[in-house]
């Protein structure tokens, strides 16, 4: 939905159309690059969906006897320092880690939208009051927000992906707020303030749909910051929690293994979160560059 | 945001390299477990300078009575003596005193050596014992080691004379002397503890004791640098190294990789994860040592773990001796007892035999299923805490899980970060609802009887399951009666079977004291004596 068609006012069109894309037109953005991240996502989203399927083994059962098992017929890409097949955990690894990101990228969108849009609507100051917020939550680094959090609600996914999504809304919110204030001055909207629409339809109707491709390309970028964060957090402890598979935690429990030389696990793991990381900010990158609405 | 993506490739990229280079290290399999050390090949020479590292970490205090834990002991031990010493071969010595008598059951009677001072030069005299030993009762100084059934059982301590200190107890113990080998028994200079206030035990306190070292620096976070004590009362066992650093790197990777390089002279409790590294190392050598120390899935009391018929059958059907060979490289052994074999300085006669009576620990699924037979396990899965930080539980867990599944039981492993782990030795409230948890314990003492009354006795200060025997708690006290070695270890036996029917901790593997040494150092004790014995005054040149 455009502007323009609820206005009617003809000089706008051009404004507003500049936001539209077409298909071929985003393929174009995206480059071979932007294209090949697609594609890699698409293979881990259909990984996590269909790992109860395509697992070979039960991503929790192993036994000690065989532990640290080389890559062959048996296990694909060998067995971690419990006798678990890693093809297995990687497979249902990724569910739990594109899950969590999700949420944080979901929460953080909703809330950095929500109070870019109360700020840029109101002005003066509400935008003062969301800002001095904004600053407060900037000053606490995100890990160190999540942890607090974590120590206070206990540990797991959901209490690490909400921790997480309110240090994002931040970033959301700061970028959300530029974007939706220049186009705040634009003379379509100023119309449809003086035809007396209210506020809350002025935003959603007109304001929220043109800063959308700002929110999903900052959404995409923060994708690959959350897993990183995530991960982190499934690294010290305090996301996910084992035996549950998770790109993060395996990283973490296979320091012992790298040790005694089997880098495996860790590094296969690893690799994962590289690999979708790398990919989320590809096209995150590519489809907004620098006016993307999330983390810099 | 460009460099990012290009930092994070170069660093998978990195990461990839590493993994070309990660060269296999042979397994540790020639460890000897059925002989185990006492000691290292005696020093030959002295050194100017050691440096030795804490893998569990800085010491919080110095002060001996809040010395409760690998870091604050291994340092301590060096520092400050108790009246009676317990050598690497697990006999006790009179060390402070030079001579005990007990005239009956309830008395104690030390006569203090003459000649002992302490580092600034003050002769220790019966008044600074009977302070020291007195801090244990007194709630204002918090002693880590005050218990109901030790401290607890004191009813006087006094000066009978310039050179002797008596102990006199509310009910017989034979334990009590050995205790005073631990911080039980230490002496401190009053003077000294009373000048240093708040400040007793922290690097601007520190404390005054008489042991073959002194702290001479304690950087915080850094290294405590040890000196030899050059007026020490016995020539003949004068610290060899005059200057010893301690480290406190935690770090498993770290650990390895500077004991490897030979950045660190030596370290006790290498981490298990290291054991195949180090073997292989041309730095040095790894030696593996008679232990007291053990490891064990704790029940709370609580879910089907509550039932001891679970509880062994769930030892029977885990594969024990699989976990003892792979998550512990072969330097642990499976034990039939919650007593570590060998963790006994008498009655050997009778505890040896004893300990070859007990049920063997096989695995053996069909025997436990019969054991489980008519026994209502319910469908509760039994949740069981582990410190996080320590993969080599989730192992052992996930091990037992595997168990627990051919039973019909389902084990829920849940870690728990370190720092709220302690409190679940400590505080009820936190062990609710969990059905278990795990623990890397020891004996204070190599004494079965000690260790055993703080698992099963009524009011022990491990029982965190409300276990209660009339016949365990007559045995018990039978034995704290019985002076003599054999006759006492008889009933210590007895009181073994039937703990370990009703196992309220079920045994997972017993774990050897595992010390690597550089090459250019030797002589430290191989057994598990280095938490009150002074190991550093034994390290010299190789």
């Amino acid at each position: 939905m455009s502007a323009e068609t609820l206005t009617g006012v003809e000089p706008l069109a051009v404004t507003s159309s500049r936001q539209r894309r077409s298909g071929r037109g985003t393929v174009r953005r995206l480059g071979p690059l932007g294209v090949a991240a697609v594609v890699i996502v698409g293979l881990l989203v259909l990984a996590a969906l269909l790992a109860p399927l395509i697992a070979p083994y039960d991503p929790a059962i192993g036994s000690v006897v065989e532990r640290y098992q080389a890559p062959g017929a048996a296990h694909v890409l060998g067995t971690d320092q419990s006798g678990r097949d890693l093809l297995s955990r990687l497979l249902y690894g990724a569910r739990t880690s594109l899950t969590g990101a999700a949420v944080v990228v979901l929460l953080a969108a909703a809330g950095g939208t929500v109070l870019a849009l109360v700020a840029t609507w109101f002005g003066g100051r509400v935008d003062a009051l969301v800002g001095r917020l904004l600053d407060l939550l900037f000053a606490f680094p995100n890990l160190l927000l999540a942890i607090l959090v974590v120590a206070v609600f206990g540990t797991g996914l959901t209490q690490a992906a909400v921790a997480l999504a309110v240090a994002y809304v931040p970033y959301t919110a700061r970028v959300l707020r530029s974007v939706a204030l220049r186009e705040r001055r634009l003379a379509y909207v100023q119309a449809a303030e003086l035809q007396g629409l209210s506020g809350f339809v002025v935003t959603g109707r007109h304001l929220l749909p043109n800063i959308a491709p700002q929110i999903l390309t900052g959404a995409a970028i923060n994708f690959g910051y959350a897993m990183i964060d995530l991960a982190a957090l499934s690294f010290l402890g305090l996301g996910v929690q084992a035996p549950t598979a998770d790109w993060g935690l395996m990283v973490s429990q296979g320091q012992d293994s790298l040790l005694q030389g089997y880098p495996g696990q860790s590094l296969l793991a690893g690799a994962c979160i590289v690999v979708a990381v790398a990919a989320f900010s590809v096209i995150g990158e590519r489809l907004g560059g620098r006016r993307a609405g999330g983390r810099a | 945001m460009r460099v990012r993506v290009t930092a994070v490739l170069a660093v998978s990229l990195s990461l990839g390299l590493v993994a070309c280079s990660g060269a296999k290290t042979p397994a540790a399999d020639n460890h000897k477990l059925d002989d185990l050390l006492v000691t290292t090949p005696a020093a030959k020479g002295e050194l100017d300078k050691a440096t030795w590292n804490l893998p569990f970490g800085e010491p919080a205090s110095l002060d001996p009575i809040k010395a409760f834990n690998y870091p604050e002991n291994t340092v301590v031990a060096n520092l400050c003596e108790g009246l009676m010493r317990l050598d690497p071969d697990y006999s006790m010595k009179p060390n402070l005193a030079e001579k005990v008598e007990s005239p009956d059951p309830r008395t104690w009677v030390y006569t203090l050596r003459d000649g002992v001072k302490f580092w600034d030069g003050e002769p220790m005299t019966a008044d600074d014992v009977v302070f020291s030993l007195k801090r244990h009762l007194d709630p204002n100084e918090g002693s880590y080691w005050a218990s109901d059934q030790i401290t607890g059982n004191i009813e006087a301590i006094e000066k009978t004379g310039d050179r002797q200190v008596t102990i006199r107890l509310k009910k017989p113990d034979a334990t009590l002397n050995s205790y005073l080998a631990t911080p039980v028994g230490v002496v401190v200079e009053q003077k000294q503890r009373v000048a240093a206030g708040a400040k007793y035990g922290t690097p601007e306190g520190l404390v005054m004791c008489t042991g073959p070292y002194k702290v001479a620096s304690w950087d915080k976070g850094s290294k405590i640098s040890l000196v030899r004590n050059d007026g020490y009362w016995d020539a003949q066992r004068k610290a060899k190294t005059a200057q010893v650093d301690l480290q406190f790197i935690v770090d498993p990777g770290a650990i390895a990789s500077a004991l490897d390089t030979g950045a660190i002279d030596g370290s006790y409790d290498v981490p298990v994860g290291a054991v195949d590294k180090l073997s292989a190392s041309k730095a040095g050598k790894l030696y593996l040592g008679k232990s007291l120390q053990m490891v064990a899935v704790i029940s709370t009391g609580s879910g089907p773990l509550g039932d001891p018929k679970v509880r062994r059958a769930l030892a029977l059907a885990t594969d024990r001796e699989a976990i003892a060979r792979t998550v512990f490289a072969n330097t642990a052994r499976v034990s039939r007892s919650l007593v570590p074999q060998g963790g006994w300085t008498y009655g050997d006669s009778v505890f040896g035999p004893a300990y070859e009576a007990l049920p063997d620990t096989a695995k053996n699924v069909d025997e436990a299923k019969k054991l489980l037979a008519g026994v209502k396990v319910g469908t509760a899965p039994i949740t069981i805490a582990y410190p996080g930080e320590r993969q080599f539980y989730a192992d052992i867990l996930s091990e037992m899980s595997n168990a627990a599944r051919q039973l019909g039981l389902t084990i829920q492993p849940k870690a728990v970060p370190s720092a709220q782990y302690g409190a679940f030795f400590s505080d009820p409230k936190a062990r609710e609802g969990y059905d278990g948890f795990m623990t890397t314990n020891y004996m204070d003492i190599p004494d079965p009887l000690a260790f055993l009354r703080t698992i099963a006795a009524k009011g022990g200060s491990q029982n965190f399951n409300g276990y209660t025997d009339p016949q365990v708690e007559s045995l018990i006290d039978q034995a704290a009666a019985t002076s003599d070695g054999d006759a006492r270890a008889k009933l210590v036996a007895d009181l073994q079977v039937k703990v370990m029917d009703q196992m309220p901790w079920i045994p997972i593997a017993a774990p050897a004291v595992r010390l690597f040494l550089n090459k250019r150092v030797t002589g430290v004790p191989a057994s598990f004596v280095y938490l009150y014995y002074p190991w550093a005054a034994d390290l010299g040149s190789a």
